[in-house]
């Protein structure tokens, strides 16, 4: 299918635009003010959109730092996040994306440097060693990289940062750019669930198998590797689905190359939960969600994960590395 | 190809002439005969004549909507003829900016993004008099689209609207004898025209309406209230959805109360195991 790509005024000389339009055989180009006019109104169909995404180029001004929510951590104290992209490739039915944006148009904020320029401010500040920067939170950080070139942005700065950590969150088997060397303060986290889980429910993801390929590969680099179990999902079955999901992943990646595990229930704020149920009213998997805690929509499982973590996780992993996001 | 939901809106008869024969409509009757409208025999598709100008084509865009069924797969088109700098005469588009001069501002609007193969793309001006200096290239120039757009955006999702032009006139090739020359500029492009229009039906297949829910046969067995019918539907929509119909039938016949039907639904529910 041909790209219809929208791109703001301001940044449309921009190289980077440029090297953009030029992944994409004979784009259709719509040139607009703000990317906001488009990618905000509410007359959008999100799933409709899935089917071939177009993208819009912008520059994002502001709040380009964010604070992550509460229990968003990997071990330090202050946590940030930021975005240089709205929306993902993949269809995860679970993904919040859904129920917070009408759009599943994909924003690239091609102003990496100032993301970088204000990482690197907070990398001189005094709270810079008890800091964590997570990429990955409104978009997957690796998985539109062969477009985006982000990494190569990325990387290239990080030798400069100091102080701080950073982490890059990602489904993605795009690892290219990450084959050069790894750097100390950047940790690669990768997220799973089990694989009869994700081959329904993660459209677009590739197979445990080749993720497990490219874990290998990134491990034989040097990198620090996270696992991300979150959405820890629960389904008939699934105890066993993730006894064997760990075993893999614990097996392939050295303690010492271990740098976090997190894991957390599925939770929804009311209101995207509204939406994505809107979006997909015949989804089974949102069946169960009737438990209302603080505006929090969730299955009420959370101790059930909790202690099935407790019980099986620490056979793999070190306490001090495992980080529980449970909610309620 | 399943049932198309289209909805028209065309300024001028000559202009509409081939789509009402292309999809066989016939002139529908109503009393207040505001704007002249058409729709075929399965009253699927249906076709306002708006006149020219943002204001008529708004009037006519909400009049065709109150009239006619509102079905969330209904794709909104306008279709008409427009002005351009360079664009040869005769030539069609399919529009995916349209932008208006407000006193203060400029105003923009976006169609569909999806369809972007069949047609060549362009952009519109859309203007409140009749244009002749087309200043800005590679603009089509027209008195409809705003309109249109500013009103269809109230009641249709972006992906289901459409907007097809034709070049009837340009800097060096006048509009005169406009309405003469109309059937030869659509004739040719008749086929493109309904060949565009069948990509939006089949985009809006994809669109997932919710399983609807009778609530008459708890409504035969125990009495609710408004706010018990809005419970009930909520619960027994869980219950099909993961078991059966069959299933929310063996419940109510099991339940001697409209308490103890609720009760059993909510304990099916939280037993339920979500299976891949």
């Amino acid at each position: 299918m041909k790209k219809l790509i929208y791109i703001e005024k301001d940044v449309k000389n921009r190289l980077r635009v440029k090297n953009i339009i030029k992944r994409f055989k004979d784009p259709t180009l719509i040139y607009i003010d703000k990317y906001t006019e488009v990618f905000n109104k509410r007359n959008q169909n999100f799933v409709i959109q899935k089917n071939n995404p177009a993208i819009i180029l912008a520059r994002k001004y502001g709040n380009l730092l964010l604070k992550t929510p509460k229990n968003y951590s990997i071990g330090r104290e202050n946590n940030y996040y930021f975005s240089y992209m709205y929306n993902c490739i993949y269809d995860c039915r679970y993904c919040f994306l859904q129920g917070l944006y009408s759009s599943s148009n994909l924003v690239i904020f091609v102003n990496y440097d100032d993301f970088l320029n204000e990482i690197k401010v907070l990398d001189n500040s005094k709270i810079a060693k008890k800091t964590t920067i997570f990429s990955g939170y409104d978009c997957d950080s690796m998985a539109y990289d062969s477009v985006t070139n982000f990494s190569e942005s990325l990387i290239k700065k990080s030798n400069e940062f100091k102080n701080i950590e950073l982490e890059i969150r990602t489904k993605s088997t795009y690892i290219k750019p990450l084959m050069k060397k790894s750097i100390k303060n950047l940790v690669i986290a990768f997220s799973f669930t089990p694989q009869r889980f994700s081959s329904k429910y993660e459209l677009g993801v590739a197979n445990l198998k080749k993720r497990i390929v490219l874990l290998k590969n990134l491990v034989s680099k040097g990198w620090m590797i996270g696992i991300r179990l979150d959405p820890f999902v629960i389904y008939h079955g699934w105890e066993n689905d993730y006894i064997e999901l760990f075993e893999l992943l614990f097996k392939t990646i050295p303690s010492n190359q271990l740098h976090s595990v997190t894991y957390g229930n599925i939770r929804f704020p009311k209101n995207i939960f509204v939406n994505m149920k809107k979006k997909y009213p015949n989804e089974k998997l949102f069946l169960k969600f009737l438990n209302k805690k603080n505006n929090i929509y969730d299955e009420g499982n959370g101790e059930k994960i909790k202690r099935f973590c407790e019980n099986y996780l620490f056979n793999f992993v070190s306490k001090s590395k495992v980080f529980c996001n449970i909610h309620g | 190809m399943g049932k198309k939901n289209l909805r028209i809106v065309i300024a001028l008869f000559p202009e509409a002439k081939s789509l009402i024969k292309l999809y066989k409509l016939n002139e529908y009757n109503s009393a207040e005969n505001i704007f002249k409208i058409y729709c075929n025999k399965n009253s699927n598709i249906w076709l306002v004549i708006s006149g020219i100008g943002n204001v008529n084509c708004a009037s006519a865009t909400t009049y065709l909507y109150l009239k006619s069924p509102i079905i969330n797969k209904n794709i909104w088109i306008n279709f008409g003829m427009g002005g351009s700098n360079s664009l040869k005469v005769g030539e069609i588009y399919n529009i995916k900016k349209v932008t208006y001069k407000t006193r203060d501002k400029l105003e923009s609007f976006y169609t569909s993004a999806i369809i972007n193969t069949g047609l060549p793309i362009m952009n519109i001006f859309s203007v409140d008099s009749i244009e002749k200096r087309f200043k800005i290239k590679n603009t089509i120039y027209e008195m409809e689209a705003y309109g249109f757009m500013k009103t269809v955006e109230r009641f249709c999702e972006r992906e289901l609207i459409c907007i097809i032009k034709i070049i009837s006139d340009n800097k060096f090739q006048s509009a005169s004898n406009f309405v003469r020359k109309i059937n030869s500029y659509i004739k040719p492009n008749l086929e493109k025209i309904s060949d565009e229009i069948d990509n939006y039906v089949e985009i809006s297949k994809n669109i997932i309406n919710k399983k609807k829910i009778d609530t008459t046969i708890v409504e035969n067995k125990f009495h609710l209230t408004f706010n018990n019918k809005i419970i009930i539907k909520d619960l027994a929509e869980k219950i099909i959805l993961a078991y059966s119909k069959k299933k929310l039938e063996n419940l109510l016949i099991e339940s001697k109360s409209l308490d103890e039907f609720i009760k059993k639904m909510r304990h099916n529910i939280k037993n339920y195991k979500f299976n891949i």
